[in-house]
């Protein structure tokens, strides 16, 4: 029931992305071939505006138009989050650097792989996510005199990133962890209590533990 | 300059002096554009083997097609250069509208959140500056409108005072764009969780505490055990974020609140991470690129003088015209220069333009030379045109130019009128 009415949902909101893409093109189109017939660029002006009113009040995105309704709920006493590790073969573990599985962010990959993926989904993009951190590694380790990311537009995701002399320290890569990390608030939110498990683990030559 | 104009509420005032600020708009936009298109990472994007976002699923090519995705970046490349340079905007700004929203809407489909957003709004904007782009001047779009302009009305354009009003209805609209989509917050935290609970101290440190003092900021510990500051920063960032769209509909100075937004997205960055780096780039679109650049042209006072006669002349010395904020340039022809101009023996107009500075003469290349030494976007420009090889071609390429100018160019322009 859950799950039908949730296919449902996709399929119309699918649908009122296409068509209000679609429109929004053809109305940019029209705006510029006949600016100076029919009000047709202030027609369009207006329908922009109402359009991107309807999506900031709602918080609804409909592609192009987007919301910019950032930090808008309350955060929870106990906080769950997520994070990949990759351990070497003397079992060392090194957290994740985004730039590794551009353009996908991390968080956005265990937060899905949580709720939503099939086994075998799982399966594939630990796979490939273990590939891609594999290749960056040998990218980081080649140490290029200017680093691809290092012109690249800066990434919203910054902060933790792999050197060449910390990798040095790991032996090849075997496998991939994932934990679920609990943060919870304490004394007047003045500190935080971590505690963290691992959900999930995979290894080429491993099957992958799902979570609970 | 006044200080409470230093950023611009076009929906106060739409008009300025001068149309540098359409030209910088453009080419923030541009390099907007040409960074974050280079930056995008089609291969990645492909192999990527699960979607996120499956509702944009329909944007993605058909399977076997995917070079589809990597033609559009190299065309998306290749038209926001076209609107660096300002030729053929409106297209430019269409095909770069319509690549980069594809694009991003793409790339969607893995990376939903802040960063896709920003993107997005990014592809709107472009769309908003190409609808009025008729109103840049500075651009090559601009002069090759010239050639719509009698020769007269330039030579008088040339001659006479900057009087003209420049309409800047692209930057008003990108103003009201940027205000409501920063209102939304406020807006969306009045439903839930409620202002009352989204300012309480405990909320707004924990929003500071999830990721930790990641980058060592100083008194971090002292801000997020201080109920009063925190409550503070709280409502300052809320009243920030509404205030946008009421100055600029209030048609008051905009300043102090972009000055703000800089400022609550640079603590953002420096507290839980670069989340608004793209907010960088269009807020600085209301910046007064003008008051600056007048405050940075030179001093000094120098005649022009150039053959009345010569339609190519006169076009290509308009937008050398448009930068001349400070009036500083003044402007003769044959007909009107000052006799010791002309009783020079190596003035012939015929051969080139001049310009004198406290009365020296320099002829063509070196005038142009001069001409780009008066103002802030072209003086490196000018300073490698003094060195010899740059200066020996040219010369060269000025003189060939001057000498067929007839052949290429409609530059006699009552024989063309005839």
């Amino acid at each position: 029931m859950i799950r039908g009415s949730g296919i449902t949902m996709i399929i119309s909101y699918k649908l009122i992305i296409s068509v209000t893409y679609s429109l929004f093109v053809l109305g940019m189109a029209l705006a510029y071939k006949w600016r100076d017939r029919y009000n047709i660029r202030q027609l369009c002006i207006v329908a922009f505006f109402i359009c991107l009113l309807v999506v900031n009040i709602s918080a609804i995105q409909v592609f192009p138009f987007v919301n910019l309704q950032k930090y808008t709920y309350a955060v929870d006493d106990t906080v769950t989050q997520y994070e990949i590790r990759i351990v070497d073969e003397r079992g060392q573990e090194i957290s994740l650097d985004p730039r590794a599985v551009e353009p996908v962010r991390p968080g956005k990959i265990t937060d899905s792989f949580i709720q939503d993926y099939s086994k075998e989904q799982r399966a594939r993009t630990i796979s490939h996510l273990f590939n891609e951190a594999k290749s960056y590694r040998e990218n980081v380790e080649s140490k290029p005199v200017v680093r691809q990311s290092t012109y690249q537009f800066p990434k919203h995701d910054v902060g933790y990133r792999w050197t060449a002399a910390e990798l040095s320290e790991y032996g090849a890569f075997e496998r991939v962890r994932i934990y679920r990390v609990e943060k919870t608030f304490t004394g007047d939110n003045t500190a935080v209590n971590i505690e963290s498990e691992v959900i999930y683990e995979w290894s080429p030559n491993a099957p992958g533990t799902p979570p609970d | 300059m006044n200080i409470s104009n230093i950023f611009v509420n076009y929906v106060a005032d739409a008009q300025r002096a001068s149309p540098i600020n359409l030209f910088a708009a453009r080419v923030v936009l541009s390099v907007y554009i040409l960074w974050r298109g280079a930056s995008m990472e089609i291969r990645a994007l492909t192999e990527w083997p699960v979607w996120y976002a499956s509702y944009h699923s329909f944007m993605y090519p058909p399977e076997g097609f995917e070079w589809i995705l990597i033609s559009e970046k190299y065309l998306l490349m290749l038209f926001a250069l076209f609107l660096l340079i300002g030729y053929r905007t409106r297209l430019g700004s269409f095909v770069v509208g319509v690549l980069f929203s594809h694009l991003t809407a793409v790339l969607m489909l893995m990376n939903t959140g802040g960063e896709t957003e920003q993107m997005a709004i990014g592809a709107l904007l472009v769309f908003l500056y190409g609808l009025y782009c008729e109103q840049d001047e500075l651009s090559i779009d601009g002069m090759r409108r010239t050639g719509q302009v009698p020769l007269q009305t330039l030579n008088d354009r040339l001659q006479g005072p900057n009087t003209e009003e420049y309409t800047m209805t692209s930057l008003m609209l990108i103003l009201l764009t940027l205000g409501i989509l920063y209102a939304a917050s406020p807006v969306g935290r009045f439903f839930n969780p409620g202002w009352i609970t989204w300012t309480s101290p405990g909320n707004f440190a924990r929003y500071l505490l999830i990721d930790g003092n990641e980058f060592g900021i100083p008194f971090f510990d002292v801000l997020v055990s201080t109920p009063l500051l925190l409550i503070a920063l709280a409502c300052f960032a809320m009243i920030l974020e509404a205030s946008l769209l009421v100055t600029a509909v209030a048609r008051l100075p905009i300043t102090p609140v972009i000055v703000g937004l800089f400022g609550m997205h640079s603590v953002i960055a420096l507290t839980m991470g670069l989340f608004f780096f793209d907010m960088f780039f269009f807020l600085i679109l209301f910046f007064s690129f003008d008051n600056l650049h007048t405050a940075l042209s030179s001093d000094r006072e120098i005649d022009v003088l150039y053959d009345a006669d010569c339609y190519f002349c006169a076009r290509s010395l308009y937008p050398i015209k448009l930068l001349d904020t400070k009036q500083h340039l003044h402007w003769y022809t044959q007909y009107n220069a000052p006799r010791e101009y002309l009783d020079q023996d190596s003035v012939t107009l015929d051969e080139a333009m001049y310009v004198f500075v406290d009365g020296t003469p320099y002829k063509g290349f070196y005038a142009f030379q001069q001409l780009f030494k008066q103002f802030p976007e072209t003086v490196v420009l000018s300073m490698g045109m003094r060195y010899s090889p740059v200066a020996r071609v040219g010369e060269r390429v000025y003189g060939y130019i001057a000498a067929n100018r007839n052949r290429y160019f409609t530059c006699d322009y009552s024989s063309e009128e005839n």
